[in-house]
């Protein structure tokens, strides 16, 4: 198991676990921080804070471990971020406009979901069930299946609305 | 657009705009290794100095601890010069360094004692045997120290009341009932000879100190514990070790002051943005209790729902509960109804006869998840709706698909048939 290999002191095994959940961990914490720069630390933060405590974890599932590291990091970032300025969460970063250029979809999905929708929609995306984001994000069951249907209406509303007017 | 596609659109462009930065990570773990390495240098470094610091605090305190023991020990042992002291020293076969220190006690009590009672109180024979029943001393008019020898044997009185008189050191010839020889030399007979054998113990009962033949041993042993035995830095005093009389606390058995207790078993609530607990459906399919907890909270006209109910948590909320009842009476007439639900229709036949009791509650458990199971929570009210009550209207509580998990009896129908 790679994270067995990384506890060993082993970094070609936290390349290869890198090359496999980034994307993921990227999106996340792109959903929340809506910013890159931000999003790209949360995504050092987290595979360098996998390699401290890969020692440490005793379960079988190490993915939904990454991910719920990744969210507390973005959590902590836009904390930080809150006692600097006063964040609003609509208003997207300088750093991401010009990266959002062919990304539609997860630009619908910062400009027309909350911030719960859009985390529970990210983490399906990437292969989640709804137990495992229930467990990641600290919602129940119900919470994640309820906000992920009311998510995937919006969105496909949205993409057939536009569908049609074009 | 369907689900599908959306799903698989996030993820394509995910992977899109995500950069591959691996570089980074992979420098901070150096870094991060080599901090690890200078901290546990540092460490050990720290470890020494904080050894260092309590060595030298636990000889701050023992240093002390000895003196004063030592002090203690030498006042109490002071001589009564009106009583009979003697000092006896061991005899048998002695070692060099045991001979050499009984020496060195021997000249120290022969000064003190010329101190107190005068020069010719004392004399130091040069050899004295004690066997036969004649103890021959010898006086010599150059006094010279005594030879060393294996079986060296004295005693030294500081009053002439024993049977055995002391030698007097002369240089002129006086009234003697000794004979002289050629050179010089008187010789005294003593009118009895010593006896040792007994006497170590008469010493020790009346409270003199014995310089014992072997070496005491540094430990004694008091019930359990093990103290020290503090011996005297060695001076020109007679080197003396007593055990410690010391007393000892009884420490009370940690087991029995500090019971072991099984830590009570708690769980974290688990909360979400919003600060409302929420807990899982997953686990709340089923529950049965009979009695409602008897809490002050409890309002008076809370329904207790029966047993062999089913209880579904409200998708949305954590503190709402819902059941599905159904009750067919023989006056009803047959109906059919079709609900639209988001993927599929449902087709339930007599609908009239569900009733849909949700319940709000009260949790007072930290275990949001279990509650239902565990049975913490406290009924606060209870409403009953139709079918089309709960799921339409302005604000829907519930959707047909959430009543057909809960257990509502319907026939799947594909869409738009």
């Amino acid at each position: 198991m790679l994270i067995k290999r990384i506890s060993g002191g082993e970094t070609e095994a936290l390349e290869l676990l890198y090359r496999e959940m980034k994307d993921c961990v990227f999106g996340l914490a792109l959903v929340y921080t809506k910013s890159y720069a931000d999003a790209d630390d949360v995504v050092h933060d987290t595979f360098l804070a996998v390699w401290k405590n890969a020692d440490t974890y005793t379960e079988v599932n190490p993915k939904s471990w990454i991910m719920t590291i990744a969210r507390n990091f973005s959590l902590k970032c836009i904390k930080r971020k809150n006692e600097i300025c006063e964040y609003d969460e609509n208003i997207l970063s300088d750093d991401f406009s010009d990266k959002l250029a062919n990304v539609d979809m997860i630009n619908k999905m910062l400009e027309n979901l909350g911030e719960k929708e859009r985390e529970i929609v990210m983490l399906y995306s990437h292969g989640f069930s709804h137990s495992e984001i229930a467990k990641i994000t600290g919602s129940t069951y119900a919470t994640v299946r309820w906000k992920y249907r009311n998510a995937i209406k919006k969105l496909t509303r949205l993409f057939g609305d536009e569908s049609e007017n074009e | 657009m369907n689900e599908k596609n959306v799903l698989d659109q996030i993820k394509k462009e995910c992977k899109l705009i995500s950069v591959d930065n691996f570089e980074r990570i992979k420098k901070s773990v150096e870094l991060e290794n080599k901090q690890e390495k200078t901290e546990v240098i540092e460490m050990k470094k720290t470890g020494f100095s904080v050894a260092m610091n309590i060595a030298a605090a636990v000889t701050a305190i023992i240093i002390p601890v000895s003196v004063m023991v030592f002090v203690t020990k030498s006042t109490s042992l002071e001589p009564d010069p009106d009583n009979i002291r003697e000092i006896y020293v061991a005899t048998g076969s002695e070692t060099t360094s045991q001979s050499e220190k009984y020496s060195e006690a021997l000249n120290h009590e022969t000064n003190k004692i010329q101190n107190t009672y005068g020069s010719d109180a004392v004399s130091v024979p040069d050899t004295e045997s004690t066997e036969g029943t004649e103890a021959v001393t010898s006086a010599d008019s150059e006094a010279s120290e005594p030879e060393k020898t294996n079986t060296m044997t004295q005693i030294i009185t500081e009053k002439t009341t024993a049977p055995y008189t002391v030698t007097f050191e002369v240089t002129e010839s006086s009234t003697y009932s000794g004979t002289t020889d050629e050179t010089g030399k008187y010789t005294t007979k003593h009118s009895a000879v010593p006896d040792f054998s007994g006497r170590p113990n008469e010493f020790q009962s009346s409270g003199v100190t014995v310089l014992p033949s072997s070496p005491v041993s540094p430990e004694t042993t008091v019930a359990d514990m093990t103290y020290p035995v503090s011996t005297v830095p060695s001076t020109d005093s007679p080197v003396v070790t007593l055990p410690l009389m010391t007393s000892y606390v009884t420490k009370p058995c940690m087991t029995d002051r500090f019971p072991l207790e099984s830590a009570p078993q708690t769980t974290a609530c688990v909360t979400n943005q919003h600060d409302f607990p929420e807990c899982t459906t997953a686990e709340a399919v089923t529950t049965v209790y009979e009695t409602v907890p008897p809490y002050e909270m409890t309002p008076p006209s809370t329904t207790v729902p029966v047993s062999n109910k089913n209880l579904h948590i409200v998708p949305g909320y954590t503190d709402k509960l819902f059941s599905i009842q159904r009750t067919i009476s023989s006056s009803m007439i047959y109906s059919e109804k079709i609900y639209h639900g988001e993927d599929y229709d449902y087709k339930v036949v007599m609908p009239d006869s569900y009733v849909i009791h949700v319940y709000d509650v009260i949790i007072y458990s930290y275990d949001y998840f279990d509650y239902i199971n565990k049975g913490d929570y406290v009924l606060k009210s209870e409403t009953k709706y139709s079918i089309e009550e709960v799921i339409e209207g302005a604000s829907p509580l519930l959707t047909i698909e959430d009543l057909y998990n809960a257990g509502l009896k319907a026939e799947v129908l594909p869409k738009n048939q």
